[in-house]
């Protein structure tokens, strides 16, 4: 009876011991196979460095360079030219982007992005943008339709690379169809496009209710400084209830520094909410001209103590009267909110000037 | 009545079993969602340059906050390897919470600190500060001096006094890569939803120092160092991986997390006192963010590393986890009405339920099962059948899990180069099983007992320190 139980003991003892040896020998295998595709890339680099500095350097077409390389290393040669392709800029950016261009290289990505892997294919459509043909164009905008967020992603990357503009709409689409709309997720997708995405996003101020996506619009608007779109902004910063989209539009004209902007400014200074109120000072402060000094100054009164703060900060640099008055603030002896507030500003300001 | 205690004793051992096939099977599954979450991770982060937001500018200001507490020996390396991180826009709040060694003026010293006015104006209430320096020629570093009130309210004069849009917190003496702060900070930059971020932490010891950064990945010569090195893996590759897939991650580290600085004053800040204020906080985020965003999520960063100093000697070990039962318990009680709550989805279901039962009640459960099974042995109430299959289950799943955070952790990260390393850690994996892991059960035991008694100070925890190449 004894027996029968070591037998199965021995039996439990035996399987995990297959278990232990079979994950020994799978994670052996695995660490030889990545270490081999390693030194296969090293050997790839070592082999062909020289031949892509030449032809980078060189007359030589991309395919006298992209023949000779056998179809079964352009997986590394994908693997070397990535960090080039992030660094170069110029003629150099252009000339190995050409290697992408009428090569056998173009034919295998185009195969690639059509594989089920998404691994390859969000390795094809990351590497389709240096081609950048038509034909090539309309083979990622179909990828746009994919649920599939990576691959989302990589395609608006890829296209957004190429200034294809009229993907706008599809990416709003996108975040909109979302449980919540994501107004980071749009941005960090249309900061990528470059500034002849205004005229476009300034067209849409007019037709887009949605105050996220206004908001968006009018990020980017300031990111690139797009001073055309102002006539189309008062309107619906003057009108709109949207915090947000007021702060930002308010941000905008500091942005922008446009000096006729300055009524407007005051109308918003006028504002009780704290928050409309600091984003105004802070554009007044920026745009400079000295008009909105008495209503900065006395700010220094609101009872709100970040609206304080910042009528501080503006005083500092907005005009010497003002910086005169901080400074003489800062110097008395009292315990007053806005003697404190004073003297850590100028204080504040001495050591990082200093620096 | 004995045959009613044998029948209890009988019972229970079923019970156990059951208890400990239930617990290897949802980490079995875990292990297959954490998979599937690195895979997605990592396709995505081959062919993403996230130095791309510093091209685009379109990165988030971060503050970072050093909760400091008699630091006085390693403070000035530290902060001076945190300035080395890589990120164009952010601030360092060293907090001295009323240590009682030269902190303070070992801060003062060497960043020729000059005192700035206090502002009155307060997001978070704290214990008094004393006073804030900046920083001639270190633009961006701050120290604040306050009466001594925890790592928490420590932590919270530090949001106080910060300005910038993410605050990271870092605790004194843990090491960060230096592209931590751009990786950590990322998910902010794709998805307003996110609210908090933790970070992978490692154990540091056996590894090289040189100015603050890890220069050579090593494993520690000590039998309890390698087994918390698995016992890390397991937690953070597998574990905060699979959880995050159902937005149901319960605690990022405190000793490095990120947060998004609106959403961390809306909740309140870190609850002062509390001793495990990085569970607390993450589960009270859940609480209230969902209430007004029901896409509010929590997520991980894999490959935002952050290195720390793990206890070797046993009785520091024994009040870490005491501490960190006590966290547990305290963050699961606060919040209990999240449990079995459909409006907060898998994590109300599934998540907070399964904690409850396997993190706050399972030791209790798992050491209790080991004493009726010794006794059901000795009195031969179970049969020697029932005893092998009990081990197989309760030894074999454990070793099953803790390999599988070693293969996982050679599939992804590959952060130990040398095969000894690999092969040692092993095992380390199996061995984990056998009395180590029994050992940290019986220190939540007692963490349990002694919280239920009132004993829930932090208790001190003494490091030995890195060694320097």
């Amino acid at each position: 009876m004894f027996g029968f139980h070591i037998i199965y003991i021995l039996l439990a003892l035996f399987i995990l011991l297959m278990i232990v040896t079979f994950f020994v020998i799978f994670l052996l295998i695995t660490r030889v196979i990545i270490n081999r595709r390693q030194k296969k890339q090293i050997a790839f680099e070592n082999a062909w460095r020289e031949n892509i500095f030449e032809y980078l350097y060189s007359e030589q077409e991309p395919n006298e360079l992209i023949d000779r390389i056998p179809a079964s290393k352009y997986v590394y040669l994908l693997g070397f030219l990535r960090d080039f392709l992030l660094n170069l800029k110029g003629n150099d950016l252009d000339k190995l982007a050409r290697l992408f261009t009428d090569t056998s290289l173009k034919k295998y990505l185009i195969k690639r992005a059509g594989s089920i892997s998404k691994k390859k294919k969000n390795e094809a459509i990351y590497f389709l943008k240096y081609v950048n043909d038509d034909s090539v164009k309309i083979l990622l905008k179909k990828f746009l339709a994919s649920k599939n967020e990576l691959i989302f992603r990589t395609t608006v990357e890829s296209l957004s690379y190429l200034n294809e503009t009229d993907i706008i709409d599809r990416i709003f689409e996108f975040f909109a169809g979302k449980k919540q709309f994501n107004i980071d997720g749009a941005l960090s997708m249309l900061v990528k496009f470059d500034r002849s995405i205004c005229p476009i996003l300034t067209n849409m101020l007019g037709t887009k209710k949605s105050n996220d996506i206004l908001h968006v619009i009018i990020m980017i608007l300031r990111h690139h400084r797009y001073a055309e779109a102002i006539d189309k902004l008062l309107p619906i910063m003057i009108n709109s209830g949207h915090k947000d989209v007021i702060i930002e539009s308010i941000k905008y004209l500091g942005e922008i520094k446009d000096p006729d902007s300055i009524n407007t400014l005051r109308y918003f200074l006028a504002q009780s909410k704290p928050a409309v109120s600091v984003a105004a000072i802070e554009a007044a402060s920026k745009i400079g001209h000295g008009f909105l000094e008495d209503i900065i100054i006395s700010k220094l009164d609101d009872r709100n103590l970040e609206v304080k703060i910042a009528a501080a900060r503006a005083m500092s640099t907005y005009s010497p009267n003002s910086r005169a008055k901080l400074l003489e603030l800062s110097r008395q002896n009292s315990k007053n909110e806005n003697v404190i507030i004073a003297k850590r500003i100028t204080i504040e300001n001495s050591i990082l000037t200093n620096d | 009545m004995i045959e009613l205690l044998k029948h209890f004793i009988f019972s229970y051992n079923y019970f156990f079993l059951y208890y400990f096939l239930l617990i290897g099977s949802i980490y079995i599954v875990l292990s297959f969602l954490a998979f599937s979450n690195l895979k997605k991770y990592f396709n995505k982060r081959k062919y993403k340059d996230l130095k791309e937001v510093f091209r685009f500018k379109n990165y988030k200001s971060i503050s970072l906050i050093v909760p400091a507490y008699n630091e006085g020996a390693g403070i000035i390396s530290s902060v001076q390897a945190l300035l080395q991180q890589e990120y164009p826009n952010f601030q360092i709040i060293v907090v001295n919470d009323g240590s009682t060694d030269q902190t303070l003026n070992i801060l003062k010293e060497n960043f020729n600190a000059v005192e700035i006015p206090i502002l009155p104006f307060h997001k978070i209430s704290t214990a008094k500060v004393n006073a804030v320096y900046l920083c001639k020629g270190y633009k961006n570093l701050i120290i604040v001096d306050k009466i001594n009130g925890g790592k928490a309210d420590a932590i919270n004069a530090g949001i106080d006094i910060s300005e910038n849009e993410l605050i990271v917190v870092v605790d004194a003496d843990s090491i960060l890569e230096r592209d931590c702060l751009l990786k950590i900070s990322y998910p902010f930059v794709e998805d307003e939803n996110i609210a908090a971020v933790g970070g992978t932490v490692r154990i540091a010891n056996g590894c090289e120092l040189n100015k603050g950064f890890i220069t050579k990945i090593g494993l520690s010569k000590s039998w309890l160092g390698k087994f918390q090195v698995v016992e890390y893996l397991r937690a953070f590759v597998f574990g905060r991986n699979g959880l995050e897939s159902l937005n149901g991650i319960l605690i990022v580290s405190g000793a490095f997390s990120c947060f998004r600085k609106d959403a961390i004053i809306e909740v309140g800040g870190f609850l002062k006192g509390c001793i495990g204020e990085d569970m607390e906080i993450i589960v009270r985020m859940h609480e209230l963010l969902r209430k007004t965003n029901p896409a509010s999520k929590i997520s991980f960063v894999p490959d935002a590393i952050c290195w720390t100093e793990a206890p070797e000697n046993l009785e520091i070990l024994k009040r870490q986890r005491k501490r960190w039962q006590k966290g547990t318990i305290v963050s699961l009680l606060l919040h209990k009405k999240l449990l079995l709550n459909p409006r907060y989805g898998y994590l109300g279901m599934l998540v907070f339920p399964y904690s409850v039962l396997f993190e706050m009640i399972g030791p209790l459960i798992e050491v209790f099962g080991y004493i009726i099974f010794i006794i059901s042995l000795i009195l031969g109430i179970v049969s020697f059948n029932f005893a092998a299959i009990f081990l197989g289950v309760a030894i074999f799943y454990g070793v099953i899990l803790s390999l599988l955070s070693v293969i996982f952790e050679e599939l992804t990260f590959r952060k130990y180069p040398l095969t000894e390393h690999l092969l040692e850690m092993f095992v380390f994996a199996i061995l984990e099983n056998l009395g180590y892991r029994q050992f940290t059960s019986l220190c939540r035991v007692v963490g349990t007992i002694e919280y239920f008694f009132g004993h829930t100070h932090w208790g001190v925890m003494e490091k030995k320190g890195f060694s320097q190449s």
